[in-house]
């Protein structure tokens, strides 16, 4: 498997974990009798799609069925996790982005003259839009006088994120989700309102913020045949526990054999 | 002008390169002259997707830094990027430290004709270097080096506690010399790897502070001295004539003797400071601390006090020769060779400084070693050769660095001790001169010294001048 290759310390990149290596692939062990599953009851509320929460309704009485004890619980946090995240990603963004200044490598404007014409015309011509978007919003949150409200507190949602969640993992194994509010939308269909666009992150964007281990499967096809999918998040290095209960699920439900989703064109 | 209706306030920031084997971010070779572009790597060119992994030397040479300098170790620093575009910046940030450098409230202690001072130092941090732009002759462009991008540096900043450009001298000084002292930079003033900001500005006593200008890079104790006084100089006219003073950047230039402005305020960058996602805090132990402590070597201070009383140097010599470590290692070894430190001092006080300050050259490029000075002292307290022909063996050190032994064979300078050899020039001289005699007969001793430089300039200079006088005295008394 994937993660078995990647999960490890990395000696090149100080940011990694050096805790021992596991063997992944031995955790599928086709059985979730026990597992305490919350269910945060924010993420079922206003805005998602009701085919979508259909299917997770079912998703959570098969767990049930599967001796999963499932159970409602409050993690009021997708809002500041989605703001927190776009801050956080888009100042990151900007920064790292930088590097793309036409000296070096990748695009250099034929039209540019002085030094001044290159960095700008280069990165100008170089970039799409949702790029700019992103470097002009996280220039923002960085400048002076706007750090404190904007970078700086979205530092402080993450821990208090973080610290939500952790209240949830002392009494549950994993968390059920749905992975979007709303089924996959056509390639440039959002581009014009990107702010609906990011929403479409707000249930997968809380792990990133958190730093937890999330898994997203398909659990059914709405009826356009397009896939929906449900996410499970565990603590930290938990990855086993949601493998598993993701796992044996998969296998419960016969995705591959009861579902061959067949594209019908345009969503909804 | 006026100057002494106003105080000067001087803030220094310096960068010293650090001598670490590697970069600080990836393990790229550190030597300076080598060929553009070939100490470089993905990481250091900044190509997308590399990560900077810290080097842990650098932290240990800050820390070394900061306690040599009695600063307050941070436990829990980190670094930030300082977001900026410049071509010689690869990844358009440059890793430093914001808010939480790694050490914090030190002084040095200086010292001028005014007395003692302590100058408070507020902050070290590490940083990276940039690369460097050659802007030369190929068809008008400019071309990109790479090697120094990624070189480790500290940034010293001083709080404005200086006065005058003695001070700052002084404060510099000691600076360069501490860290020469703990090995954490080789502070090679030509190579750049010793540079100062220089901030400074005028105000009337009991008025709040001017604003200040601020002078880059320098890089020569001789130039920023002119540049200070100069800059004091040009403010307090400007402030006379009933002008402001801005706060800008300026650029000395050595030829004209004159600052120019560079950049001003409105041009102030954002540098958009955020911690680097990319790198770890930097969590230091008390016991990493105290071990960083304990390896740190004797400092100036306390070889100065050494010198004074084991070898009971003068205070403005000991602070002469450990202003530098290398002269203090040049000192300490020749007195090993030839246990005589008066001797060593004098040659290193007059001889050695002076040929330093002609050729403005820096101790560390001193091209002989100790044994050699020693064997020196030696050949002189032997009465192999005269003090005066030690001062050309050193000139010939200089130029052409080997044991003093072969030097004064191969030029033939052994000195003539020989008593027969020397009553011959002394009596070729004295039948030379007869006015000479007669002068001394009446009273005269100045003739005495005539002669004995006579006979000098015959033996060019080989002649030992103790059996000299005493043989001229001899020959004249009968």
């Amino acid at each position: 498997m994937l993660l078995n290759l990647i999960a490890g310390h990395d000696e090149k990149d100080t940011t990694s974990s050096d805790r021992p290596k596991v063997d992944y692939t031995l955790s599928l062990k086709n059985d979730v009798k026990g597992l305490k599953i919350g269910v945060p009851k924010e993420f079922y509320g206003k805005g998602l799609n009701e085919e979508v929460k259909a299917k997770l309704e079912e998703a959570i009485e098969k767990y049930r069925e599967l001796g999963a004890i499932v159970e409602e619980v409050s993690l009021d946090i997708a809002e500041f996790s989605l703001a927190a995240y776009y801050i956080v990603a888009c100042a990151e963004a900007s920064s790292n982005l930088g590097r793309f200044d036409g000296i070096r490598y990748g695009h250099r404007s034929e039209s540019a003259k002085e030094l001044n014409e290159i960095f700008i015309k280069s990165r100008s011509e170089g970039f799409g839009d949702e790029v700019k978007r992103r470097i002009i919003l996280g220039t923002y949150v960085l400048s002076s006088g706007y750090y404190d409200a904007y970078y700086k507190k979205a530092q402080q949602a993450r821990t208090l994120v973080m610290n939500k969640f952790s209240k949830i993992f002392e009494d549950y194994d994993a968390i059920l989700t749905p992975t979007s509010p709303v089924v996959a939308f056509n390639i440039g269909e959002k581009s014009n309102n990107p702010l609906e666009m990011y929403l479409a992150d707000i249930y997968t964007v809380s792990v990133n913020v958190a730093g937890l281990p999330g898994i997203s499967i398909p659990c059914g096809v709405d009826k356009c045949g397009m896939p929906i999918g449900m996410q499970l998040i565990g603590n930290k290095f938990q990855e086993e526990t949601i493998l598993n209960a993701a796992y044996t699920f998969e296998q419960a439900i016969e995705f591959r054999k009861k579902y061959k989703p067949e594209f019908k064109g345009g969503a909804n | 002008m006026p100057r002494e209706d106003y105080e000067v306030v001087i803030g220094i920031e310096v960068h010293a390169e650090l001598s670490t084997k590697t970069k600080i971010f990836c393990s790229c070779p550190t030597t300076f002259g080598a060929a553009p572009n070939t100490q470089v790597c993905p990481i250091c060119m900044a190509m997308p997707g590399t990560l900077p992994v810290l080097n842990e030397r650098v932290v240990e040479y800050a820390v070394k830094a900061g306690l040599a300098t009695n600063c307050e170790i941070s436990r829990d620093s980190k670094n930030d990027r300082k977001n900026y575009f410049y071509p010689d910046l690869p990844k358009s940030y440059q890793i430093s430290q914001y808010d939480k450098p790694l050490c914090m409230n030190g002084y040095v202690e200086i010292e001028t004709a005014e007395g003692k001072k302590k100058i408070g130092i507020e902050r070290i941090h590490i940083e990276e270097d940039t690369g460097k732009l050659n802007h030369d002759d190929f068809g008008g462009g400019s071309l990109l080096d790479l090697n120094r991008a990624g070189v480790p540096l500290i940034e010293t900043v001083s709080r404005p506690d200086m006065r005058s450009a003695a001070e700052a001298d002084a404060y510099l000084k000691k600076l360069k010399s501490i860290f020469e002292y703990i090995e954490v930079s080789d502070c090679k003033m030509q190579e750049a790897s010793f540079r100062a900001d220089i901030n400074v500005s005028v105000h009337k006593p009991g008025t709040p502070y001017g604003t200040r200008t601020e002078m880059k890079g320098m890089d020569s104790f001789r130039s920023i001295t002119r540049a200070i006084e100069y800059e004091i100089d040009r403010q307090i006219e400007v402030i006379e004539n009933g002008g402001k003073i801005y706060q800008e950047t300026l650029r000395w230039d050595d030829v004209s003797g004159k600052t120019f402005s560079m950049r001003d305020k409105e041009d102030a960058q954002d540098y958009r400071y955020f911690p680097d996602p990319d790198l770890v805090a930097i969590n230091l132990s008390e016991e990493y601390i105290q071990n960083v402590k304990e390896s740190l070597p004797e400092l100036p201070e306390s070889r100065k006090q050494r010198y004074l009383e084991e070898y009971n140097l003068s205070e403005k010599d000991a602070n002469i020769i450990t202003s530098s470590k290398y002269l203090s290692d040049l000192f300490e070894g020749a007195i090993k060779v030839c246990n005589n430190p008066k001797a060593v001092n004098n040659w290193i006080i007059s001889d050695i400084s002076r040929i330093l300050n002609e050729t403005e050259m820096e101790p560390i490029e001193i091209p002989f070693d100790s044994k050699q000075l020693g064997k020196l002292v030696i050949l002189i307290d032997k009465g192999t050769i005269s003090s005066s022909i030690g001062k050309k063996v050193v000139t010939e050190l200089f130029e052409n660095p080997r044991d003093p032994e072969e030097i004064i064979k191969e030029k033939g300078w052994i000195q003539i001790s020989d008593e027969g050899a020397i009553k011959e020039v002394v009596i070729k001289i004295l039948e030379a001169n007869p006015q000479s005699i007669a002068d001394y007969k009446a009273g005269k001793d100045r003739a005495l010294g005539f002669l004995v430089g006579q006979a000098m300039k015959e033996t060019k200079g080989k002649a030992n001048p103790q059996m000299l006088n005493k043989m001229f005295l001899e020959e004249l008394k009968k």
